[in-house]
């Protein structure tokens, strides 16, 4: 894995702007006069407390949809980012009461009934569990066989619980914060963050419904795919650049919270109309089949930094996708079609099976507009194939991609083939900045 | 791989917060 000076600068960066805010109350706390007087213990305890509620608050910000927050690495390692937070977050909180009673053990077990502590503490103690619950529900969506939407639902009431009890129990119990100044300036810090949350769940969606986007098309694709064209109604859409995504909702509203990110399918140049191609897999997915011309929908985008766009002056383009994650590689080959674009490409494409392979005809037609070489993958290959078989492996990349000159390279797919196929491709010698992807099934 | 980072950012942050609030309770407990 090779990273260059400037993505490891940027990274630095990014990450000491992270730490510097997390820190800032505890800064604060430090600078001025506060009742002294605790002992090591005591003072860790609070110092573990503060940094818990800290990075707890600051997690709203990484999932505010800030279009500035996903370079350089991409919106799914913001996401990423925040789900790995989390388990910092749910340490520090189980360090603070560990740390503040390590010589009585068994008090803190009563405690941990919540109607056996007293109340700012019992605030506490239940805001640690909303923490628990946050961070099971979002590690073990799929094991408790949760839906996506009421695991969001569940995900942004259960958080803003954990904040909100997380900051009584500081404000009523926490010696540090005895002077109101301070103790007012810690509650609004806090709370600034928690009201992203506002903007997602209540700005956002006020937005969107002033905007709404209606269902043109409804074209079934191989594979039990279905590609959905809308187009603004009453506005102007935006335009998106090819390998982007956006969230989209349909039919009901955009408070329903039944939004999901889907990547685009069209070319960059279609503007107004935007496609996305569903796989009916999950609750949403098999909605979007039943869905029909005239339908009402809501498109919050666009989102992301994957794309040919992010990467113009290269040679030529290497796209390997897997399933339905041949969408965005789709997206990025019309738009270089519609480009005229002569350079080289080469999409490496896994599918069960060849009458199952969603795009293929499209694909074929593509070739046609473009210096294409296309290398279906087929898992279960019909008698006759002549083609590559069985999984995207690294010896099979070793056949297909070309080496010297400086080529983009697009991994779209199911995450255990989009990790397989980035590792491969870093051991044949990709260096690390001409790799990307993006990744939105994180929970 | 690109993943990798993100654990790897948050194993970073992890360490710097635990080491600011050792550093925090030091300098107040002494202080006090």
């Amino acid at each position: 894995m090779r990273f260059s000076f400037r993505d490891l600068t940027r990274a630095a960066l990014w990450l000491g702007l992270y730490v510097l805010l997390a820190l800032y109350p505890l800064l604060w706390l430090a600078a001025v006069p506060a009742s002294t007087g605790g002992t090591f213990r005591a003072e860790l305890a609070s110092a573990l407390g503060f940094l818990a509620l800290s990075t707890l608050a600051m997690q709203f910000v990484l999932t505010a949809r800030f279009q500035w927050l996903a370079p350089p690495f991409g919106t799914d390692l913001v996401y990423a980012f925040h789900r790995h937070v989390t388990a910092v977050c749910l340490g520090l909180a189980l360090l603070h009461p560990l740390v503040l009673f390590s010589d009585d053990l068994r008090g803190l077990g009563r405690w941990l009934l919540p109607w056996e502590a007293p109340g700012p503490y019992a605030a506490g103690v239940v805001s640690l569990y909303a923490l628990g619950l946050v961070a099971l529900t979002s590690w073990g969506r799929r094991r408790l066989r949760l839906p996506y939407e009421a695991w969001r639902r569940l995900h942004g009431a259960a958080a803003a619980a954990a904040v909100l009890l997380g900051l009584w129990h500081a404000a009523r119990a926490e010696r540090l914060l005895a002077s109101p100044v301070t103790r007012w300036l810690w509650i609004a810090w806090t709370l600034a963050w928690v009201g992203l949350l506002v903007r997602v769940r209540v700005l956002k969606p006020l937005t969107l419904a002033a905007r709404p986007w209606v269902v043109r098309e409804v074209r079934a694709e191989r594979g039990r795919v279905v590609t959905l064209s809308l187009e603004p109604q009453g506005h102007v859409g935006f335009r998106f650049r090819a390998g982007q995504f956006a969230w989209v909702t349909l039919g009901g509203s955009p408070f329903a919270g039944r939004e999901h990110p889907f990547s685009f399918s069209n070319s960059a140049h279609q503007h107004p109309r935007v496609e996305v191609s569903v796989k009916a897999v999950g609750d949403f997915t098999r909605r979007a089949l039943d869905t029909r011309p005239g339908a009402r929908a809501y498109v919050d985008g666009p989102y992301g930094t994957m794309g040919v766009d992010g990467f113009p002056d290269a040679d030529g383009y290497v796209f390997v996708a897997g399933g339905i994650g041949v969408a965005p590689c789709l997206s990025m080959l019309r738009t270089l079609a519609d480009r005229g674009d002569r350079r080289p490409c080469l999409l490496v494409y896994g599918t069960a099976d060849w009458e199952a392979t969603p795009f293929r005809e499209a694909i074929a037609a593509l070739t046609e507009r473009l210096d294409l070489r296309v290398v279906h993958v087929l898992e279960r290959p019909p008698a006759a194939w002549a083609g590559e078989t069985g999984l995207v492996t690294e010896p099979l990349l070793a056949r297909h991609v070309p080496g010297g000159g400086r080529h983009g390279y697009f991994v779209c797919g199911p995450p255990p083939m989009m990790a397989a196929v980035e590792r491969a491709l870093l051991r044949l010698g990709v260096p690390h900045g001409q790799l990307h992807s993006e990744r939105f099934d994180l929970v | 791989m690109r993943q990798r980072l993100a654990a790897a950012a948050a194993v970073a942050v992890a360490g710097i917060l635990l080491v600011a609030a050792v550093l925090f309770a030091l300098v107040r407990s002494i202080a006090g």
